[in-house]
């Protein structure tokens, strides 16, 4: 639509988005509203329940306070916070410039494609077992899942977009002298930048479900590890902290990774 | 004899598409095709779209390789794209949308490894030349779309390359801008004296550039049907009588080419 109504004098496409959200009212209003509309609706649920079916917020404030003066939550947070993203930090440096080759280069695509096809059916949880087994109980099974999973979701996300990045920029730089090898650092690699943001985003997401999924199944410590056993004994309430704590934990790390991209590549055409 | 070689050389020019499952006979988009563009010449290719302008720039500029037939510029034949030739695309995605403008401007002359301070010079040289001094540090997405063509052209020309392709560099322009940037790049060619081939669908666009306007017939197998000289003096004024008698001319002319398969 944009482009439709492009004109002389209005700058045109990547901006046009931009626009739409900074125009927005009152941002902290809205999400004032969102918050006390869930807070009323929680603590209605919790009265007509009981506590262990369904803990009000009060409660799991109160749970957050205990845990946080036991020091059992900040614990798993950090526990959690660290499997993410040495795992996270490892699917990427290995997932980016694979994608950017298989994108690239037919050849190599054609050989990586079926296997990607293939194990990306495969849910990481499912090799728990057998990352256990390969790396033993403690943290480098955990960390093996995370790396998988991010891998995966970063290769993919980063693949379709250095495939579908525009020809004209190449061929442009190539008829004002570049070398092939220059075209690749200073036209493909820029040009891929936001398609590679979006892979590690969403690889970012993806790392926090398994580490909660492995954590709930083999693990004696982590937020995952926490809620699994608020559930044994019953104490609702911390397993509501537990999940509250994930959901901050998520809002934070994408918040700060959304905050570098805008730093280090606010020129670029990011999506957001 | 460097003059008689011509600038842009095309001589018995085929370009032909390999087939597909959908089209498995190919397609042939030009068919021995002639064409001589002489130092310091304004060229305008005129067609009817899908008469093959744009391969046949694209064989001028090295992104395409001539099934039979020579493409030669300044004597030397084209076998890749080089600097020698400047391309201006039609589309403002060809700039470098993660550089302000003088970045785009100097990626040339830096790829090429000239001195810093040449480099700078030439940055401030035609970043005045296509008046985007005030702008130079924008980047693309803030620029309007006349903004844009000037950056490409600022780009292509700090290359100070013999030769200037331009493929409808305005057709996406709105009517005020288009006419604007049509006197600005007639204002250019004068100030530097390049060889410029220009394609375009825009028989007035041609009219009002060009030395002579080659005309091409309707794909495929097309060809360069007839070349005109324009007898216009210059400065050109639109509208007059002259104009108006050539434009009704070069219009039963491209008709006439474009009859020749009337498809669509």
């Amino acid at each position: 639509m944009t482009a439709v109504f492009q004109a002389e004098g209005q700058p045109a496409g990547p901006a046009a988005p931009r626009l739409a959200t900074g125009a927005s009212l009152a941002p902290w209003a809205t999400y004032g509203g969102v918050l006390a509309f869930t807070l009323v609706v929680w603590t209605g649920l919790s009265m007509v329940t009981s506590p262990w079916f369904f803990p009000s917020p009060l409660e799991t404030a109160k749970a957050i306070v205990t845990l946080t003066a036991t020091g059992e939550l900040p614990g798993a947070i950090g526990i959690s916070y660290f499997r993410i993203l040495t795992g996270w930090s490892i699917g990427c440096v290995l997932g980016v410039p694979l994608a950017l080759v298989a994108g690239r280069v037919r050849f190599v695509r054609m050989l990586v494609e079926p296997y990607v096809n293939f194990f990306r059916f495969v849910p990481p949880i499912a090799f728990l077992g057998i990352a256990i087994l390969w790396f033993g109980i403690g943290e480098k099974s955990k960390i093996a899942i995370i790396v998988y999973t991010s891998l995966f979701t970063v290769f993919m996300n980063t693949m379709a977009g250095a495939m579908a990045i525009d020809e004209t920029p190449s061929r442009a730089a190539l008829s004002l002298g570049a070398s092939r090898r220059q075209v690749l650092t200073k036209v493909v690699l820029p040009q891929t930048i936001p398609a590679i943001i979006v892979g590690v985003r969403i690889g970012m997401g993806f790392s926090f479900m398994s580490v909660v999924a492995a954590e709930l199944i083999a693990a004696d410590e982590g937020i995952g590890y926490m809620i699994y056993s608020a559930r044994l004994f019953v104490q609702t309430a911390n397993a509501f902290a537990g999940i509250i704590a994930l959901g901050l934990m998520g809002l934070l790390a994408d918040s700060l990774l959304r905050l570098a991209a805008l730093r280090l590549f606010g020129r670029h055409a990011l999506a957001f | 004899m460097a003059n008689s070689q011509g600038a842009v050389e095309l001589a018995a020019v085929t370009k032909s598409f390999a087939g597909s499952r959908r089209a498995p006979g190919g397609y042939c988009a030009l068919e021995g095709v002639n064409l001589s563009i002489r130092g310091g010449e304004f060229f305008c290719l005129l067609g009817p779209s899908g008469c093959g302008k744009t391969t046949l720039l694209n064989l001028g500029a090295g992104f395409e390789a001539a099934t039979s037939g020579r493409v030669s510029v300044v004597g030397r034949p084209v076998t890749a794209p080089g600097p020698d030739r400047g391309v201006i695309f039609q589309t403002d995605r060809a700039l470098f949308d993660w550089l302000t403008v003088a970045e785009n401007i100097a990626f040339g002359p830096s790829v090429r490894g000239l001195p810093e301070g040449e480099r700078r010079q030439r940055v401030e040289e035609y970043l005045q030349l296509v008046g985007l001094t005030d702008h130079r540090s924008k980047l693309p997405r803030e620029l309007s779309g006349g903004m844009k063509q000037r950056t490409q052209i600022a780009r292509v020309l700090a290359n100070e390359p013999e030769i200037l392709l331009m493929d409808e560099p305005f057709a996406a322009l709105d009517a005020y801008t288009r006419s604007h940037m049509q006197r600005e790049i007639a204002r250019i060619w004068q100030a530097t004296g390049k060889t410029i081939l220009f394609v375009t669908h825009d028989i007035a666009e041609a009219l009002w550039l060009a030395d002579r306007i080659g005309i091409m017939s309707r794909g495929p197998g097309s060809r360069v049907e007839r070349i005109i000289e324009v007898p216009l003096p210059r400065p050109r004024a639109k509208m007059t009588e002259d104009f108006i008698s050539i434009f009704n001319e070069l219009s039963e002319l491209i008709d006439a080419a474009a009859k020749t398969d009337a498809t669509d």
